[in-house]
């Protein structure tokens, strides 16, 4: 690929304005860069990574999980109430994982096998994940959980500062990365997400990896939910709701088309450090949460619209080198 | 394509990870000393010291008054108080709201939990930068703090709900309470020491609870929706205590707009301004209260205790209010301000909060 179309990539683009925000943010706020600042990033923004995470393959594939955010409450509550009758809280966290992959597989059901619109079952499921909490809580909170949780979610690796969450993020993104860039199942993704019938008529076998891609939506949220716990030692039917929106954008952020069939999970990982920095530098600099919400917002509007912008560039070449009248054949782009 | 060229964007972002581990390893070493956000780390107590205050959210009286009597104290100091929250209860917006102040310099909080359990972790973190913890209102946990004032100890408000029901019912009767949300510190704390004190004490022997209701938030709508299915399903109950401002207002509403003022007592902690309507129409008769602003100030005073060293927050030390006069740390760090006030028509009017 040239040097300029290597320039122009989305992530190149993300890396820029990461640079930009930490430049003017610590300029700003020199608090931004202190220890206790980036470890605060690093262990409020667990949730939200492995949220994008998991709901990006389900992009790439060309469908839509609203409910992830639901799953986590669901699978946080669950976790809460098998600890609270006596069970060790990581094989509670385990069977967590596995709720959150039939809660991920039921969306699958409906949207892949009944052929239902993604974006109306998950919906439901979202109203019907969130209502199943409830029942089993009743509006009560479950809290205090055991010092190992707490660790994962805030505390550092013995010796050094850095937080324990954030290197198990680190290592699910990686697993993920292999997933969905290396492994066979991803080249069956992007193929599902570039063009459903063609992938089809090609011998991919298209239902299987969508479901899948729902599961791993629904594993991840339940991950999220681990975190979740571990950091704010509560356990409520209502938690993490306002995830789902900055989750989504992440992943739009980080490049996945919403059309499907683009996008890195790298890509991700780096929309939302930006975003996370993004919002820790503004609320620093004295911004409200809700201007912060507006500038995640115009964000985002930006980033597709260069997305668009950068895309249109070659077309616009090939116009230029139209005029000249004496010109070769223009090759295709 | 090899394997590494195809990934090299895996490689862009471990480098940045790394560069950032590598930054908190490299300030790790100087962040005790050269503390960021200006003006060294070493006297916290000077003028100009920059504290923050967290109510459970914002825009209700009880909260802006605890900032103003808070504000009219630390005049006598010199600090800089700055007041933030969310605008509906949220533990992990107060969370972040913590975070935003500690790397922001200040070097005190005051904070009325929303969750206790929640932002406490924050907090622990925090008071390990050497920033000073006063809770107030609504407790943390009691290592997130080193010293909480309470406007009023939750016996005698149990108590004074107890009997401003009891007066208007004969002692006699079924009632509910129409709380907070679930994880609000205090609301569970008075709750608990109301049923204790109903099972207990032979003067309530004839009074029955009948249930306590927990809305999702701590708002109007929420609060008027709950009271309206409450009288629904339980129709013969003979009042309603609601131990909060945002509950008692919402309750007496809908008792006055059901047209049901005679048949159900409404009372609780109310909030003087806002009740009056209710007060003078004769919809609600009595409820109760303490001064907020005097629960800032007596914070204000810990804090400054706590800035200066003069106390750590141990049972039996004892501080001064300028003007107020002086407490004693009571057990677990305890502080209360005052007694709990009960209001009717006949003093109503002396109250301009």
């Amino acid at each position: 690929m040239t040097f300029l179309r290597r320039l122009t990539r989305w992530e190149t683009g993300l890396l820029v304005m990461i640079g930009i925000v930490l430049a003017v943010g610590s300029a700003t706020s020199p608090g931004l860069l202190s220890t206790y600042n980036l470890q605060t990033i690093a262990i409020n923004n667990s949730v939200l990574a492995c949220l994008a995470f998991g709901v990006a393959p389900v992009i790439i594939a060309a469908d839509i999980d609203i409910s992830v955010a639901s799953t986590l409450a669901l699978c946080g509550v669950f976790m809460a109430k098998l600890w609270g009758g006596g069970m060790d809280i990581w094989l509670a966290a385990l069977l967590a994982v596995g709720l959150g992959g039939v809660l991920g597989l039921i969306n699958g059901v409906f949207v892949v096998l009944l052929d239902l619109p993604a974006l109306a079952v998950t919906l439901g499921t979202m109203g019907a994940y969130t209502g199943v909490a409830f029942l089993i809580l009743k509006g009560a909170a479950i809290v205090d959980f055991p010092t190992g949780l707490l660790n994962l979610g805030s505390g550092t690796i013995a010796g050094t500062q850095i937080e324990l969450s954030t290197v198990v993020v680190v290592g699910l993104l990686l697993v993920l990365t292999f997933v969905v860039h290396v492994s066979p199942y991803g080249r069956a993704l992007f193929a599902v997400g570039a063009n459903r019938q063609a992938a089809l008529f090609s011998g991919v076998a298209v239902t299987r990896t969508r479901l899948i891609a729902f599961v791993i939506a629904g594993m991840f949220a339940a991950l999220a939910a681990v975190f979740y716990l571990g950091n704010y030692d509560t356990a409520q039917a209502n938690i993490a709701s306002d995830q789902l929106l900055p989750a989504i954008t992440a992943v739009i952020l980080g490049g996945v088309s919403a059309y499907g069939g683009t996008g890195t999970i790298p890509g991700v990982a780096l929309a939302v450090i930006l975003l996370a920095l993004l919002q820790s530098a503004l609320g620093l600099a004295g911004v409200s949460g809700q201007a912060q919400t507006i500038a995640v917002g115009a964000l985002l509007i930006f980033a597709i619209g260069s997305g668009a912008a950068i895309q249109a560039l070659p077309g616009l070449g090939r116009i230029a080198r139209r005029r000249v009248p004496d010109s070769e054949p223009t090759a295709s782009p | 394509m090899s394997v590494l060229r195809r990934h090299r964007w895996l490689l862009g972002l471990l480098a940045i990870v790394a560069a950032l581990a590598l930054a908190a390893c490299g300030s790790s070493s100087k962040s005790s000393s050269s503390s960021s956000g200006g003006g060294g780390g070493s006297s916290s107590s000077g003028a100009g010291t920059k504290l923050f205050m967290l109510p459970k959210f914002t825009g209700i009286p009880p909260f802006t008054q605890a900032n103003q009597g808070a504000q009219q104290m630390a005049k006598n100091w010199g600090y800089k108080l700055s007041y933030g929250g969310p605008t509906s209860a949220s533990a992990t917006q107060q969370v972040s709201f913590v975070n935003t102040a500690v790397s922001g310099g200040s070097k005190g909080i005051f904070l009325s939990a929303d969750d206790p359990s929640a932002v406490t972790p924050a907090l622990v973190r925090a008071q390990q930068r050497g920033v000073k913890v006063v809770s107030f209102d609504s407790d943390v946990l009691p290592n997130g703090r080193s010293i909480f004032v309470q406007g009023a100890s939750a016996d005698s408000i149990a108590q004074t709900e107890l009997n401003m029901l009891g007066s208007q019912i004969g002692y006699s009767g079924s009632f509910a309470i129409l709380s907070a949300q679930a994880t609000d510190t205090n609301q569970v704390q008075w709750n608990k020491v109301l049923v204790n004190d109903l099972k207990t004490d032979p003067k309530y022997k004839n009074m029955h609870l009948v249930t306590i209701v927990n809305p999702p938030d701590d708002g109007t709508p929420s609060a008027v929706q709950y009271t309206q299915s409450l009288l629904k399903e339980h129709p013969t109950i003979k009042g309603i205590i609601a131990p909060t401002t945002v509950a008692v207002a919402a309750a007496a509403q809908v008792v006055k707009q059901q047209g049901v003022c005679s048949k159900y007592v409404v009372t609780g902690l109310g909030d003087p301004q806002q009740m009056k309507s209710f007060v003078t129409s004769g919809c609600v008769k009595q409820f109760a209260l303490w001064s907020f602003s005097k629960e800032g100030e007596v914070a204000m005073c810990a804090m400054h205790g706590l800035l200066t060293k003069s106390i750590t927050g141990k049972q039996g030390e004892k501080f001064t209010c300028p003007k107020i006069g002086s407490f004693t740390v009571g057990a677990s760090g305890t502080v209360t301000a005052g007694p709990a006030v009960v209001f009717s028509k006949a003093n109503l009017s002396a109250f301009t909060f």
